[in-house]
């Protein structure tokens, strides 16, 4: 179970990583995303973050109920 | 849930998110940022669990006006939050970003909550849902540490607003998201009609649209930030209406290969362009001064004014018998309408 949970979480880790890395700026990303998320040092990274999080919230928020475009 | 009830439930959600949004983010004007996106997020994680647990029809519907509530002022104050927290110069891209996020439950959201209410119950997609929404309101209640915006981020609360200016803005959206919803309310009736295709091939067309939306919204900030709002409104504009023009044609090809082929192009023309133009509309209303959550609320109920009305056009379409070609074109020929509002007063230089 527990190698079941692990390869799951790293895998969303890794989709979550590439699907990001697509709207986000590379310099901000070399540490990684899971870094970014939990350690972000400088204030660009936690702009970034910040961003990430606003992104996930128009996601639940759109996925939910109605679907509207935009 | 009877299918009827889901349709009314969702009608209620619109109204009050296109209605009550503008009307709550007036109210709270004086709220910090960081405390309204709490809030909104809180309160729509209440409104999704009192779903899941309505013991009523009248219960599920007060439940879906809370959530809406919470969904609406959350969306407006999200896109004003991410554009003062980086410099003007990189604005559009921050819309993008949380604009991708919309079309990204368009290619995954929605299909994963249609397969959890089917493998389990709807009630479990509403629990879902929940988790998700607590997980991120943590996240940013830990990430709201109160810090200085960036010294030429937007701070126009206040400022005289370009009233002219916002109108033109509003009435691009309203008639853009006519054209659109006049095809998009009835995409399955339309690739049925095109390429003979059933749930599943319609699942995959609206796959293709979502990923598409996320290329375009990420593409259309960028623009935004190198090449301003109107020119990026004016490509994806064209796009659109090209697109749909695409689908008109693949009704009338006659080869089911050659009509594929067509829609499948132009279902990721359409995806991309239409979700190409939020990030520039709302840089265009953030631009314009006032207060930027109201604003950008506003461009919400618009476009939901713009969906009723487009579906009420498609359906008057369909219902006269003129069929689904007529449909498409007369969508095309509403982004054209939109296309013209956003050259009225544009100076290109």
């Amino acid at each position: 179970m527990k190698r079941i949970l692990t390869a799951s979480w790293s895998t969303a880790v890794r989709a979550g990583r590439i699907s990001f890395d697509l709207v986000a700026t590379p310099q901000n990303f070399e540490a990684g995303f899971v870094p970014l998320l939990l350690n972000a040092h400088t204030q660009a990274q936690r702009t970034e973050r910040r961003l990430v999080w606003l992104a996930l919230g128009a996601f639940v928020v759109a996925s939910d109920g109605t679907l509207v475009v935009g | 849930m009877p299918p009827a009830a889901a349709g009314q439930a969702a009608t209620v959600f619109a109204g009050v998110y296109a209605v009550g949004a503008p009307l709550l983010l007036r109210a709270a004007r004086r709220a910090r940022p960081e405390r309204l996106l709490l809030g909104a997020l809180s309160v729509f994680a209440i409104g999704n669990a009192a779903t899941a647990t309505a013991p009523s029809l009248i219960a599920l519907f007060g439940a879906r006006l809370v959530a809406a509530a919470g969904a609406g002022v959350f969306t407006a104050t999200a896109a004003a939050v991410a554009a003062s927290a980086v410099a003007p110069r990189r604005r559009g891209r921050a819309l993008s970003v949380v604009v991708s996020g919309g079309s990204a439950a368009a290619a995954l959201g929605v299909p994963l909550g249609t397969v959890v209410g089917a493998v389990f119950d709807w009630r479990t997609t509403f629990y879902a849902v929940v988790v998700l929404t607590l997980l991120i309101t943590l996240a940013t209640w830990v990430d709201a540490r109160p810090r200085p915006p960036p010294a030429d981020a937007i701070r126009r609360s206040g400022a005289p607003v370009r009233r002219s200016e916002v109108l033109l803005t509003l009435a691009t959206t309203m008639v853009w998201a006519s054209g659109s919803f006049t095809f998009f309310t009835y995409v399955g009736v339309v690739l049925h009609d095109a390429t003979g295709v059933g749930a599943v091939g319609l699942a995959a067309f609206l796959l293709l649209f979502g990923l598409a939306g996320i290329g375009g919204a990420t593409v259309a900030g960028r623009l935004t930030d190198a090449r301003g709002p109107r020119p990026t409104l004016v490509g994806g504009l064209a796009l659109v209406a090209v697109a749909l023009a695409g689908v008109a044609l693949g009704t009338t090809v006659a080869s089911r290969t050659a009509a594929i082929a067509t829609t499948v192009a132009a279902i990721a023309a359409y995806g991309f362009g239409t979700w190409s133009i939020t990030p520039p509309q709302q840089f265009r209303l953030l631009e314009s001064g006032g207060d930027q959550r109201l604003l950008v609320s506003l461009n919400s109920s618009v476009l939901y004014a713009g969906v009723a009305l487009g579906s009420g056009l498609g359906g008057a379409v369909l219902a006269s018998g003129a069929g689904t070609t007529v449909v498409c074109v007369l969508a095309a020929g509403l982004e054209v309408v939109a296309l013209s509002l956003v050259a009225l007063g544009y100076r290109p230089g």
